[in-house]
């Protein structure tokens, strides 16, 4: 019974044809779907890296997100570099990696960080080392494949993120490893150290060199303390207790300039102000000074209270906002030898506490901007989700469609068969057999719908990614193969047989030799 | 496939009918049959044994079709018995009947003669795996018989009236049937196609070994016959 199925739908090529077609457009509209929304999600999770918070210039928070950890956007702007430090300081943080974008290799943008940055993504070496001077770089495995880079070779980034901007002919790149294929968005960067990026705009930070090489080089994060306690001690911004409540004092007018805003609340100071002296306590911990500790508290609180009623300000921390507004006030002074980075990619310590303080740290004390890339990715999803939602139940009406197309197309063929399905009926074929043959049209016709949707949906995705950089940025692979299209066939199969069971019941309940009677 | 097997098992032993003498191909016993308060057959009996050709002759509405009705299964007899090969169709139901129609009978109806969607050679396959399978060889045997070899590969839209009627009756009888029917096999045919087609009949069916019984209306056709029955509704009681 199946060849004579098939010969019916054969001998009924065009009808067979377009419904096939109907049910394959609806098909592969709804694979494309989901394998975008299914791989962007993944792409987005795997990518976040377990950050927990990205701290960059003012701008949309949604846009520093995409920028820093997915390279999908322009960056909102430029932080000081040591900012680094404020973050590494709170207890809560674990981790604070910089990054520094704004060039590019024939499109493949050129990240400036340090090593822990490939510990992110668990990217190991395959061939080569890591790097360890300026101007060295690494490459990801899609980037070695893609643009058939080997070790060794030297190339010059062009400013930008695209490939039209002019070239750092001053300041070329050798490649010194490769990565092995992670899956993440590593895949696609070329890595190298900040003070490569530094160089290639010509930023010589010599005057400061200690300092940059361990923010922007080293891989060691114990040896970046180490050298951030040096600098401060060179600096003039050692937390000494009462240097610091000098510096607060003749920093006033900076207090004022950032927290006047909040200046009236003062149930909320209070609150914020436990926070950090929990903070600060835990940072003197950090370094050792557990002696005068609650000395420190009741100066401290004495400081505030002092400037509080004094001055009319609230000041919602002891050291860190007053150490932000020193540092801000020696940035624009030395704003043309400050090197800057592009973003900082932070993981906490303790998630509660973290989540708790540091964003609020950030978005009330300093310049930058906190965004928390689940909520950022959350509310990227959401704004998506309205859209392939849509075209999702365009899509399922088209199925619908097709099954109804099946449906009036064997309902008609029930019509027009009735004398050859009597006919086999004569020829030995029973009840059973001519339901089957009805049956089997519908789920054929229903089941290569599926077959050519789902292939269709792959190449179209394949087509797409290959015309779009932005489906390739956001490494949707077109040759993934998800379970859910298995439950997406067998969707569109029980359309087909949902189709076809009226018309084949009709076909069953001919009386045969009512049926023979009024064809002779 | 349970079904599909038994058959085939019953088919290797059933085509035993063509040589078991011991049962009439066809016995017709006092059938009745009432349609539209109209007792169209009434104590009708009819005995066909093995080879033998036979003219079922009356005008239209004189029971012709409905006879052949009831002798393939497709109706029910209101009294009366109807076996095959010495299977009671008459008493059979469903599946049961489906497999004494498929083992015993060939029909040729006088309109739909092949599957619209397959080829003749296609249609001859198929009634052999119906009837319970076989070697290809004999339905390419049949339709070199029929003189069709050249056009096996034709669907039934692309032969002529006549083509069709012969790849009919090499669809009818690939799977070797006892009884082999024909309805109004020359309705509106000249004399010289008449003679042709009946004489087509009678060498397949003679060919075969298999028992042919012919319901016409066409009295040309009585020459060419062993046996003829005269159908009329007042002859419609009538036993041979």
């Amino acid at each position: 019974m199946l060849g004579l199925t098939f010969a019916y739908l054969r001998d009924r090529a065009l009808t067979t044809t377009l419904n096939v077609l109907l049910l394959g457009l609806a098909t592969a509209t709804l694979v494309i779907l989901l394998l975008f929304s299914s791989q962007l999600g993944e792409r987005l999770s795997r990518d976040a890296a377990g950050i927990d918070l990205v701290v960059g210039a003012k701008g949309s928070p949604l846009q520093l997100i995409l920028s820093s950890l997915y390279q999908i956007d322009a960056p909102t702007g430029n932080i000081p570099q040591d900012t680094m430090a404020l973050l590494e300081r709170q207890p809560s943080v674990d981790v604070a990696i910089p990054i520094a974008l704004g060039d590019n290799f024939r499109g493949v943008r050129i990240v400036g960080t340090e090593p822990r940055y490939l510990d992110l993504y668990d990217a190991k070496i395959a061939e080569g080392q890591i790097f360890s001077k300026p101007s060295e770089v690494v490459i990801g495995s899609d980037v070695a494949r893609k643009l058939g880079m080997e070790l060794g070779q030297r190339f010059v980034g062009s400013h930008g993120l695209g490939d039209a901007g002019a070239k750092h002919d001053h300041a070329p790149f050798m490649v010194v490893g490769i990565l092995r294929p992670t899956g993440g968005v590593v895949d696609r960067l070329i890595v190298t150290s900040i003070k490569s990026v530094w160089e290639a705009h010509g930023i010589h930070y010599d005057g400061d060199g200690d300092h940059h090489d361990g923010h922007g080089v080293h891989d060691n994060h114990d040896e970046d303390h180490q050298d951030q306690g040096h600098h401060k001690e060179e600096g003039g911004e050692d937390h000494d207790h009462d240097e610091h409540n000098g510096k607060h004092q003749d920093d006033e007018h900076h207090q004022d300039e950032h927290h006047d805003d909040e200046a009236a609340d003062h149930d909320q100071h209070d609150g914020e102000h436990a926070d950090h002296d929990d903070l600060h306590d835990d940072e003197h911990h950090d370094k050792g000074h557990d002696d005068g500790v609650s000395d420190h508290d009741d100066d401290h609180h004495a400081s505030v209270e002092k400037h509080a009623h004094e001055r009319d300000v609230v000041s919602r921390d002891d050291g860190v906002g007053e150490e932000m507004a020193s540092k801000d006030t020696k940035l624009h002074d030395e704003k043309e030898l400050q090197p800057e980075i592009s973003a900082l990619l932070v993981k906490y310590r303790n998630a509660a506490l973290g989540a708790t303080q540091v964003p609020r740290l950030i978005n009330r004390q300093t310049d930058y901007q906190a965004a928390v890339p689940a909520v950022e990715t959350a509310r990227l999803l959401s704004l998506l989700g309205v859209g392939i939602d849509s075209v999702r139940l365009f899509a399922w009406l088209l199925a619908l469609t097709g099954g109804l197309a099946i449906f009036i197309a064997l309902l008609n063929a029930a019509t027009a068969r009735e004398g050859d399905l009597a006919l086999l009926r004569l020829m030995g074929a029973s009840r059973e057999d001519v339901f089957r043959v009805i049956m089997l049209e519908g789920l054929i016709t229903a089941a290569a719908g599926g077959v050519v949707g789902i292939l269709t949906g792959h190449i179209a995705l394949g087509v797409a990614a290959s015309q779009f950089d932005q489906l390739a940025d956001l490494g949707i692979s077109p040759l993934k193969m998800l379970p859910g299209e298995l439950f997406l066939l067998l969707a569109i199969l029980t359309i087909g047989v949902i189709s076809a069971v009226i018309p084949a019941i009709r076909v069953f309940r001919n009386d045969l030799a009512e049926t023979l009677a009024r064809l002779t | 496939m349970n079904e599909r097997s038994n058959i085939e098992s019953d088919s290797s032993q059933q085509k035993g009918c063509n040589v078991d003498h011991s049962h009439p191909v066809l016995s017709v016993n006092a059938l009745r049959h009432v349609y539209a308060d109209r007792a169209v057959l009434d104590g009708f009996s009819l005995t066909l044994n093995r080879g033998e050709h036979t003219l079922l002759l009356g005008p239209s509405g004189s029971g012709k079709t409905t006879l052949i009705n009831l002798i393939c299964g497709l109706l029910t007899p209101d009294d009366g018995d109807i076996t095959i090969c010495g299977e009671a169709i008459s008493k059979a139901k469903g599946a049961q009947r489906d497999n004494i129609r498929r083992r015993h009978i060939g029909l040729v109806p006088q309109q739909v003669r092949l599957v619209s969607a397959l080829t003749v050679r296609e249609n001859v396959r198929l009634a052999q795996k119906l009837g319970g399978g076989g070697d290809q060889q004999r339905a390419e045997d049949l339709i070199e018989q029929v003189g069709l070899s050249e056009r096996a590969h034709a669907k039934p839209r692309q032969l002529s009236q006549g083509e069709a009627q012969r790849g009919a009756i090499a669809r009818a009888l690939v799977a070797k049937p006892a009884l082999l029917i024909a309805d109004e096999p020359t309705a509106a045919l000249d004399d010289a196609n008449a003679e042709r087609v009946a004489k087509l009949f009678l060498d397949a069916a003679k060919a075969q070994g298999t028992t042919l019984l012919i319901a016409t209306h066409d009295a040309r056709l009585r020459p060419h016959v062993t046996k003829t029955i005269n159908l009329t509704p007042s002859e419609a009681s009538h036993a041979c």
